[in-house]
């Protein structure tokens, strides 16, 4: 859609409106609830495995560019490399974007620097494979059979290419836990990750892994929008089902009632 | 910006190049120096104005409603030349991905690491795809550029890249058969519809439940039915809900990228 | 470790052997078995049916060499019916290799069935994805003055059959084969949102996808975005089916069958595997 129509302006807006609120009413001090997420509460177990056996770790930020799920797995990774600095453990991030590359070398470097260790950062580490999908696939299956990785995260936007890297992972024998808001790509790994995060689960990461008041509101603020969406969807369920009316008077305007849900045409 | 006023139309290509990258660097350079000129408690909210104004245009032009006609508002142009001038900012980091990768194979090569043979093959590969590639462009009526060329990337890129997909009919089977196991009533239940689904998706489905009548209550019970209507039925259901999620989730953080709200990463760094 | 251990750790090589055998060999010896065609294909038939004779079709390609199994019979069955039925159609690829695939098997189905070049079909041109979106705003109000000349290098003006095409108005159909989920960005710049002088005009949409993303496109499907969708090689099989003519198909929809039936099989002696473990652990 090149320009908002009416609907879309104006649900957009509500649901903005909602998410701002609970944003600015978070950072007031209200204490905030969230739920487990067993993907990403295994994060730190994934790096101590890692430790444990003294191999590497790889972190596959998705093969979109530099996008909004994109920087979501990428602030997953300034967590994961946080908790692998202070572990001393390597980890591995192979891109698929150059942008990607330069911004996820930025915040490996920053995250060693943070924990004291500036020195443990290789550059090498963090590596521009290619920008062909089953290139950039091969090359990362390569690295993880290489390196015998012992823990394989992947977060981010996959397509085909997501089984492959899955599968290859399970077959070193690595334990993984993957996130993408990519539909299609979550049954392979459900089926090939010990861990998989779905759907808007990607995108509360930050927040359950920060704990952090503002991204706090905005997961609420994401639930109150929800919420709104599913009582448009059980009106609209609602009026489209009910038999015509046939008021006079001063209800007549009622008999269009069903004709609400035109609007969103 | 100012390369349009001082080279003149006709003028050679490279000229053009040059005058793009001396406006980006010229830009760019302002820019940098403006920044080391504040104080660093400025910084951040300059940043911040940045932000919001550049977001501002993209929310506006989205907004603002359209000439019916040309389905332009008076925000378009504006809009359209950014992406251009994104597509720049996207064409000089391919040379950074480049150089990384020059780098890491190189090193690799030079100090003779275990496999250094993988990293010459890099760097042969690369100088015969790049090579053939800028000859084929240059001599578009040479037959040998563009048998070259063919035999390079659609007999070997193109081969190898579905080679790889291929693979995935392998890893298929081998995750299928770890994954689907009777551990729980749900997962029963995602067997079972996977069996549906897998058979209801070829001949056979259809063959091995062609005994039941195709009309009436009872062709539901057909297998290719089935399929058919988990599909489209409670397989769209839920995708629908996980995209209301996930499209939500994406809104949610691209009003915090927005208004500077995002927390974490490197958004909260010292500038 | 008795034989239920076994079946639950079969080693993946034999799987893989299996696999290997379970394709081929139908693909040697032909497997025939019944084929039926779902409403969604049916529904790809109907809307090349209805396209009145005096637009065109459009055919988007966005697919490789990676999935040239699945999309390149979906493509060619399109392709088939069109020539078939005497109505025109222009190639939009968006894959260099999926541009080669798709030109080679127009000129073939061209040559089978008497059809020109610039007369019945024509090749608007590659264009690199990355321009997808530019190219969706611009095209439908001006087609001649996006695409100004096709993949030759002749002008548009130039190419008789498209003398007359010059805004989105002008196309019956618009058919996306591909192997990655762009659909939604046909819809919402080109389908749902075009209008001109005469009002709005939602093409009617078509969807050729992988059977890997096929599950995406019932939304549309069900929301009436667009009118049919076949679901990889097999829909492409049902499609051959509905033109009476036997493609690549057809003749390896014998292989899938075998394939799937293979998986089944295994699922069901690694779940053997594990019940009977489970219960001689607990007796």
């Amino acid at each position: 859609m090149d320009h908002a129509t009416w609907p879309t302006g104006t649900l957009v807006g509500l649901l903005s409106i909602l998410i701002l609120y609970k944003i600015f009413s978070a950072r007031m001090g209200k204490e905030l609830f969230i739920r487990k997420i067993p993907g990403l509460s295994a994060i730190e177990e994934a790096v101590g495995r890692a430790t444990e056996m003294g191999r590497p770790m790889v972190f596959v930020p998705g093969i979109g560019g530099l996008s909004l799920a994109t920087l979501q797995a990428l602030s997953i990774l300034k967590y994961v490399t946080s908790i692998a600095a202070k572990y001393r453990t390597r980890i591995i991030v192979p891109t698929i974007d150059s942008v990607v590359y330069t911004v996820a070398e930025e915040i490996t470097k920053d995250a060693y620097t943070a924990q004291g260790v500036p020195e443990q950062f290789n550059p090498d580490d963090i590596r521009y494979l290619s920008d062909d999908q089953f290139a950039f696939a091969s090359g990362v299956v390569g690295i993880l059979n290489r390196e015998k990785a012992a823990s394989n995260f992947m977060f981010g936007l996959f397509a085909a290419e997501a089984l492959i890297l899955a599968e290859t992972g399970h077959q070193v024998g690595a334990m993984q836990i993957a996130g993408t808001p990519s539909i299609l790509q979550i049954p392979f790994f459900i089926t090939a990750a010990d861990y998989t995060i779905i759907g808007d689960e990607f995108y509360a990461a930050s927040a359950y892994l920060s704990r952090e008041p503002t991204l706090l509101g905005s997961l609420v603020g994401q639930d109150y929008a929800k919420a709104l969406i599913i009582l448009v969807i059980l009106a609209g369920i609602l009026t489209v089902s009910m038999p015509p009316l046939h008021l006079h008077g001063a209800l007549s305007f009622l008999n269009h009632f069903a004709d609400w849900v035109n609007w969103f045409k | 910006m100012f390369t349009r006023y001082l080279i003149k139309p006709g003028a050679p290509q490279w000229l053009w190049v040059l005058g793009v990258i001396g406006d980006f660097l010229l830009f760019g350079g302002i820019l940098f120096a403006f920044l080391q000129a504040i104080p660093a408690r400025f910084r951040r909210p300059f940043i911040v104005t940045l932000t919001f104004l550049a977001g501002l245009i993209y929310s506006v032009e989205f907004f603002w409603p359209a000439d019916p006609k040309t389905q332009m508002n008076f925000l378009t142009p504006l809009r359209l030349k950014l992406g251009e001038a994104t597509k720049v900012v996207y064409a000089f980091a391919l040379g950074l991905g480049t150089y990384n990768l020059i780098r890491f194979h190189g090193s690799n090569l030079i100090r003779k690491r275990p496999g250094w043979h993988n990293n010459l093959a890099f760097f042969i590969s690369f100088a015969a795809m790049m090579g053939v590639g800028f000859w084929a462009y240059y001599a578009p009526s040479s037959k040998a550029a563009a048998n070259a060329y063919n035999m390079l990337f659609e007999g070997i890129v193109g081969a190898l890249g579905a080679t790889m997909f291929s693979t995935i009919g392998f890893y298929i089977v081998s995750a299928a058969y770890r994954a689907f196991r009777i551990r729980s009533g749900e997962a029963t239940l995602m067997l079972l519809a996977a069996f549906i689904v897998m058979l209801g998706q070829v001949p056979v489905g259809a063959y091995l439940t062609s005994g039941i009548p195709s009309g009436g209550v009872l062709r539901n019970l057909r297998l290719e039915n089935l399929s058919y209507w988990i599909l489209s039925q409670p397989n769209m259901a839920a995708q629908r809900g996980i995209w209301f999620g996930i499209e939500i989730g994406a809104l949610a953080m691209a009003l915090r990228q927005w208004l500077s709200l995002e927390r974490g990463s490197f958004f909260e760094r010292e500038l | 470790m008795n034989i239920f251990e076994r079946l639950q750790h079969i080693d993946r090589r034999i799987m893989y052997a299996l696999l290997v055998v379970a394709i081929a060999a139908p693909l040697i010896w032909r497997i025939n078995l019944p084929v039926v065609v779902t409403p969604a294909v049916r529904g790809v038939y109907d809307t090349f049916d209805k396209m009145p004779a005096d637009k065109i079709a459009l055919i988007v390609v966005y697919w490789g060499a990676g999935t040239v199994a699945e999309t390149g019979p979906e493509t060619a069955a399109m392709m088939r019916q069109l020539f078939m039925q005497n109505k025109k159609f222009a190639l939009l690829p968006f894959d260099p290799q999926g541009s080669k695939f798709a030109t080679d098997s127009a000129k073939a189905l061209a040559k089978e069935y008497g059809k020109k070049y610039g007369i019945d079909w024509v090749h608007w041109g590659y264009q690199p994805i990355s321009n997808l979106v530019p190219l969706l705003q611009s095209f439908p109000g001006n087609i001649k003055g996006t695409f100004r000349t096709d993949a030759y290098g002749t002008p548009m003006d130039k190419i008789p059959m498209m003398r007359n095409v010059n805004t989105l108005r002008d196309i019956g159909v618009v058919a996306d084969i591909t192997s990655s989920g762009e659909l939604d960005t046909w819809i919402a710049y080109v389908q749902a949102t075009y209008r001109d002088a005469k009002g709005r005009y939602r093409v009617p949409m078509v969807y050729g996808p992988t059977a890997i993303i096929a599950p995406e496109g019932f939304n549309a499907l069900d929301a009436g975005q667009i009118q049919g969708m076949l679901m990889g090689m097999k829909g492409a099989a049902e499609y051959e089916k509905l033109l009476s003519a036997e493609g690549f198909a057809t003749r390896a929809a014998g292989a899938l069958s075998t394939s799937h039936l293979l998986i089944v099989v295994l699922i069901i002696l690694g779940n053997i595997g594990y019940v009977m473990s489970r219960r001689r652990g607990e007796g």
